[in-house]
């Protein structure tokens, strides 16, 4: 073996697990700029598959790699580095250039797609070889490796958040393979120190230098709506900025305009616009002056102006402000601007506020709501889908402000005669329409208001619908305003109190009469039926199911197929379809990383069944817990970025903990069904419990909220980086020829659960995720009866 | 001797490329049947433009071979070709006939200006991305279409000198209608706007300009979606 000290390899395998994690989710941005974030999701999904590969690679050739460890693990490491960047590279050179978009149009992307993924294959491969060579080498003392292991993973993810604010998404890659490379630089074999010392020196100058003349460049999809808009003539990128928030540009073009659903009765000028991205998607127009907002007048946007004079105001998820500007200029007394993202924010509020009129709050919507205890006469939300529908690519994004808990919280901060208001794109087959009619209506039932259609109106133009929710019923004098409102714009009623079927369609008509007629049914006790009928989800999201943009009925894609043919059928809801075909994929990829291994090993393997159950178990949990933890503390913390980071980083940490002291405890089945029976036992009290105690924790200050997400985190955390290390030394002194392969089955099952975890807690929430996440550790814990 | 080889060469030269045009021959002509036709188009000078334009002489090269399938292709950009039978479906809804003058926004590959062209007088098209103008107007001009008039600009505007139009198709449809637009169309005029995502055109919004100027708008839809019923 090559002659360096325990103590630098675990320093070592601490950085480079660092570095990897890092890079994973400077990956998961790069890939979401370039592409879409469920492209990202299959991609990393797959590249992970890399540790299952490198288990199944150290099962075969175990003994001649442990006994060249001193040359190959800072070999491994070194070339982890290396293809960090040269995979991006690689990946975008036109023989690999792939389109999400097409997946379902060309066949030749799945080629594609497959070469895609094999690229960012490799950096993990080696990675995760590098890893497992040394815990297979050190398996007596495991729990030590897998506590640097986890600590410098948690590391990592708070030094993404760091690169994220401080560097580019192209420089990143180059910033992380630093990391590996130095990682390799501690543990080089002392008798070679020379010739490794000076090559590891070069690479790093190599990288040092690449970081700040990158060569890697961002080619974006032709059908991102960046891309599209760049092909705009003399359209420019003025600016741009990094952050955890996303890649923000600023981009100027005269020839840009933004006025959805105008009014086909005005004839004025339609206003030039520049515009904000965010990860090369539509962040919002930012308007030159701001009379240009006078335009929305001649929008369905402003019938809540338009039959009242709100004063306070409060516009959720404000982007580019330029509803808090049209508010601010009509009658807006008081004018609260909610927005997360602090560079849309940065980039906007010079043109759209620049004598500050209105009372910015850089924040989330829901956390606003759940700590502000102001009154107000209109709540304005974000608009709803985009022009000519979204293909689904929002479908598994979790929406908390359009949960019905959402809008209770937005109603319970209305003045009697306040409003909420939102607008929503018209799509084909209807389902934003439906799904906001039917969320507006349950909010107003749990408020046990008893006839809903007299606190409801809508107003449609050919491509928008605004609706309008009042706390008391609409007066006739509101009415009265609305059918004006319709009138002198060309517009029609959706929904209106006393609405008679011929003023429906005065101006806009449809080819026929069902969107009003299921409308009504929503409106009429016939909801639940009409969630169970219709070809779609259309049945509201909540807290526990946040995904608004969620269609898709899996049972009903194939009448859609009928229907549209399949190619058009895919662009409904194109990215949970991404998420499907990311589980057949990995699952099938787990399988001939994890059966195919099996028939080299047969002779040798005598606990099959227990290593795989015991292992398999571990990896599943472990990912079910973590994915309903970020989930649920999203809506806690404020935004996914807080909550990935605080999750990602406390659970590897405290795991790491856990994982370091379980080399205290005796070895053997008794120590492992112990801590096992924990972890059930916590994770059923957090399936009940932990919804609760958030919703409860949600108006605590700051400071307070990081200590209970950090106990919250890592009490489950700490029990549940055991298992792992206490199953790898008992199976180490029965056979220890079965460590990698165990190591690849818990490497792959992570992955596969995943995407799993995404279609279950889409499918039936978070807390029937955790409960299962219970079971997966419960079966682990009966697997330890086994006679091994 | 000679002669014997003259005659080959001739037989050859003619014979080769034959099998090649007549086989897009018979895939519009299959395509107008099974797709456009079956589909319930009647207007009979929209099929007989169908029958003739040479559709896989406008798509990018790479997308020869599915020239004439039942789907829209990409032609880069993040633009598309669309659907064979939306193509008609558009055209069948202006109600074109000889003596018309049509404003095309978004001239894109030049199929749809293409189709207009067999059947009314002038056709005014305009793309606002440079490189696919650039080739439509050369794809178009090799075809031998006089009475298409391209060009490179913001379709926002219309194209005043030569308004007013019989008709206006706005292939490339923004959130808005541009209101000089409405104003470029003649009194009884029809404009014709497909809506929806690349490759999922699911609304055809029709705007009617009547004689008093008013206007309707009425949303056509290509595919009607009838929800499964179940118990």
């Amino acid at each position: 073996m090559g002659s360096f000290s325990f103590k630098r390899l675990l320093v070592s395998i601490g950085l480079l697990s660092a570095s990897m994690i890092a890079y994973q989710l400077s990956l998961m941005q790069y890939l979401s700029i370039i592409q879409w974030y469920h492209f990202a999701y299959m991609v990393i999904a797959i590249a992970l598959l890399g540790f299952g590969g490198a288990g199944t690679f150290l099962a075969l050739f175990r003994k001649r790699l442990i006994e060249n460890i001193g040359f190959l693990l800072p070999l491994f490491m070194v070339l982890s580095g290396i293809f960090m960047s040269l995979s991006i590279w690689l990946s975008s050179q036109p023989f690999a250039s792939f389109d999400t978009y097409l997946l379902f149009v060309e066949q030749k992307e799945i080629w594609r797609l497959l070469l895609f993924e094999l690229l960012f294959f490799v950096p993990f491969f080696f990675c995760a070889l590098a890893i497992g060579m040394a815990f297979i080498k050190y398996t007596s003392r495991i729990g030590k490796l897998y506590f640097s292991n986890l600590v410098g993973s948690g590391l990592g993810g708070i030094l993404a958040i760091v690169l994220f604010w401080n560097a580019l998404p192209i420089e990143i890659p180059f910033i992380t393979g630093i990391l590996a490379i130095i990682s390799a630089g501690i543990v080089i074999p002392y008798e070679k120190r020379i010739w490794w010392g000076s090559s590891i020196l070069i690479m790093l100058v190599i990288c040092f230098f690449f970081t700040f003349q990158s060569p890697l460049s961002l080619k974006l999809s032709q059908y991102k709506s960046l891309s599209r808009t760049l092909d705009l003539p003399d359209t420019e990128i003025k600016a741009g900025s990094n952050s955890p928030y996303g890649w923000v540009q600023y981009v100027s073009s005269p020839v840009l305009r933004y006025a959805p659903g105008l009014s086909l009765s005005y004839t004025g000028e339609v206003p030039v616009t520049d515009a904000i991205f965010n990860n090369g998607d539509w962040a919002g127009a930012v308007l030159a002056s701001e009379e240009d907002s006078e335009i929305h007048n001649y929008t369905t946007s402003a019938l809540a102006t338009e039959i009242a004079t709100p004063e306070k105001i409060l516009v959720l998820d404000a982007g580019t402000g330029i509803r808090s500007l049209y508010y601010s200029r009509n009658g807006g007394v008081h004018v609260d601007h909610v927005e997360a993202n602090p560079l849309v924010t940065q980039f906007s509020s010079e043109k759209i506020d620049p004598d500050n009129s209105f009372k910015h709050y850089q924040q989330d919507a829901r956390s606003f709501l759940s700590e502000s205890e102001e009154q107000y006469d209109l709540v304005s939300l974000p608009d709803i889908g985009a022009f000519g529908g979204t293909a689904g690519l929002q479908a598994i994004q979790e929406e908390y402000l359009f949960t019905i808990d959402g809008f209770l919280s937005i109603f319970d901060h209305l003045e009697n005669n306040g409003l909420i208001s939102v607008t929503v794109w018209m799509d084909y087959p209807y389902r934003n329409p439906l799904k906001i009619t039917a969320t507006l209506v349950e909010t107003l039932v749990d408020k046990s208001i008893s006839d809903p259609s007299k606190h409801l109106v809508a107003v449609r133009s050919w491509n928008t619908i605004t609706y309008l929710l009042k706390k008391e019923a609409f007066t006739e004098g509101e009415i009265r305003k609305v059918r004006e409102f319709c009138e002198r714009l060309s517009f029609d009623p959706l929904l209106l109190p006393d609405i008679s079927p011929g003023e429906r369609d005065k101006y806009n008509a449809l080819q026929d009469q069902s969107l009003f007629r299921l409308n009504d049914q929503l409106l009429a006790d016939e909801r639940e039926d009409l969630y169970e009928t219709y070809d779609f989800n259309i049945k509201p999201a909540t807290d526990e199911k946040p995904y608004f943009s969620q269609f898709l009925k899996w049972k009903s894609f194939s009448h859609l197929q009928e229907l549209f043919g399949g190619q058009s059928a895919s662009f409904f809801e194109l990215g949970y379809l991404i998420v499907g075909v990311t589980f057949l994929q990995s699952l099938l990829l787990a399988f001939i990383l994890i059966i195919l291994p099996l028939f080299f090993l047969k002779r040798k393997i005598q606990n099959m069944t227990w290593t795989l159950l015991y292992f398999a178990g571990i990896g599943i949990g472990f990912m079910f817990v973590e994915i309903v933890l970020i989930q649920r503390f999203i809506l806690f913390l404020g935004h996914p970025v807080y909550s990935v980071a605080a999750v990602i980083s406390v659970m590897l940490l405290l795991s790491g903990a856990g994982s370091w002291l379980s080399e205290n405890l005796p070895k053997g089945p008794i120590s492992m069904r112990t801590i096992l029976l924990i972890i059930t036992g916590i994770l059923v009290l957090y399936a009940f419990g932990l919804p609760w105690v958030l919703k409860m924790g949600m108006g605590l200050a700051g400071g307070v909220k990081m200590v209970v997400s950090l106990v919250l985190i890592g009490l489950p955390a700490f029990f549940m980086g055991m298992p792992f290390p206490l199953g790898l030394r008992y199976l180490s002194e029965k056979n220890e020829q079965e460590v990698p392969w165990a190591w690849g089955i818990n490497g792959c099952l992570s992955v596969v659960s995943t995407s799993l975890a995404t279609i279950i807690a889409v499918e039936a929430g978070f807390s029937v995720l955790i409960l299962l996440g219970a079971l997966a550790y419960l079966v682990t814990m009966l697997s330890c009866y086994l006679k091994v | 001797m000679k002669g014997s080889f003259f005659i080959l060469f001739i037989l050859l030269f003619f014979y080769v490329p034959y099998p090649q045009q007549d086989k897009y021959q018979r895939s519009r002509s299959q395509m107008v049947e099974r797709q456009i036709a079956a589909r319930g188009i009647e207007n009979k000078a929209t099929l007989n433009a169908m029958r003739k334009v040479e559709r896989h002489r406008l798509v990018p090269k790479d997308q020869v071979r599915s020239a004439y399938q039942d789907r829209p292709l990409p032609i880069g950009h993040g633009q598309t070709i669309s659907q064979p039978y939306i193509v008609a479906y558009m055209t069948e809804l202006i109600g074109p006939r000889p003596g018309m003058k049509v404003l095309e926004i978004g001239t894109g590959s030049g199929y749809q200006a293409a189709v207009l062209a067999e059947i009314v007088d002038e056709v005014y098209t305009i793309e606002i991305i440079e490189p696919l103008g650039v080739n439509a107007k050369s794809n178009l001009k090799k075809l031998g279409y006089s009475n298409i008039n391209t060009k490179i600009g913001d379709g926002f505007y219309g194209w005043e000198d030569h308004a007013p139009f019989d008709a206006i198709v706005v292939t490339a449809a923004s959130e808005y209608i541009p209101p000089p637009l409405i104003e470029q169309l003649k009194e009884g005029g029809k404009m014709v706007i497909p809506v929806g995502a690349p490759f999922t055109t699911q609304q055809l919004m029709l705007v009617e300009k009547k004689k008093d100027g008013k206007w309707k708008t009425k949303n056509l839809l290509p595919v009607r979606f009838v929800p499964f019923t179940r118990n």
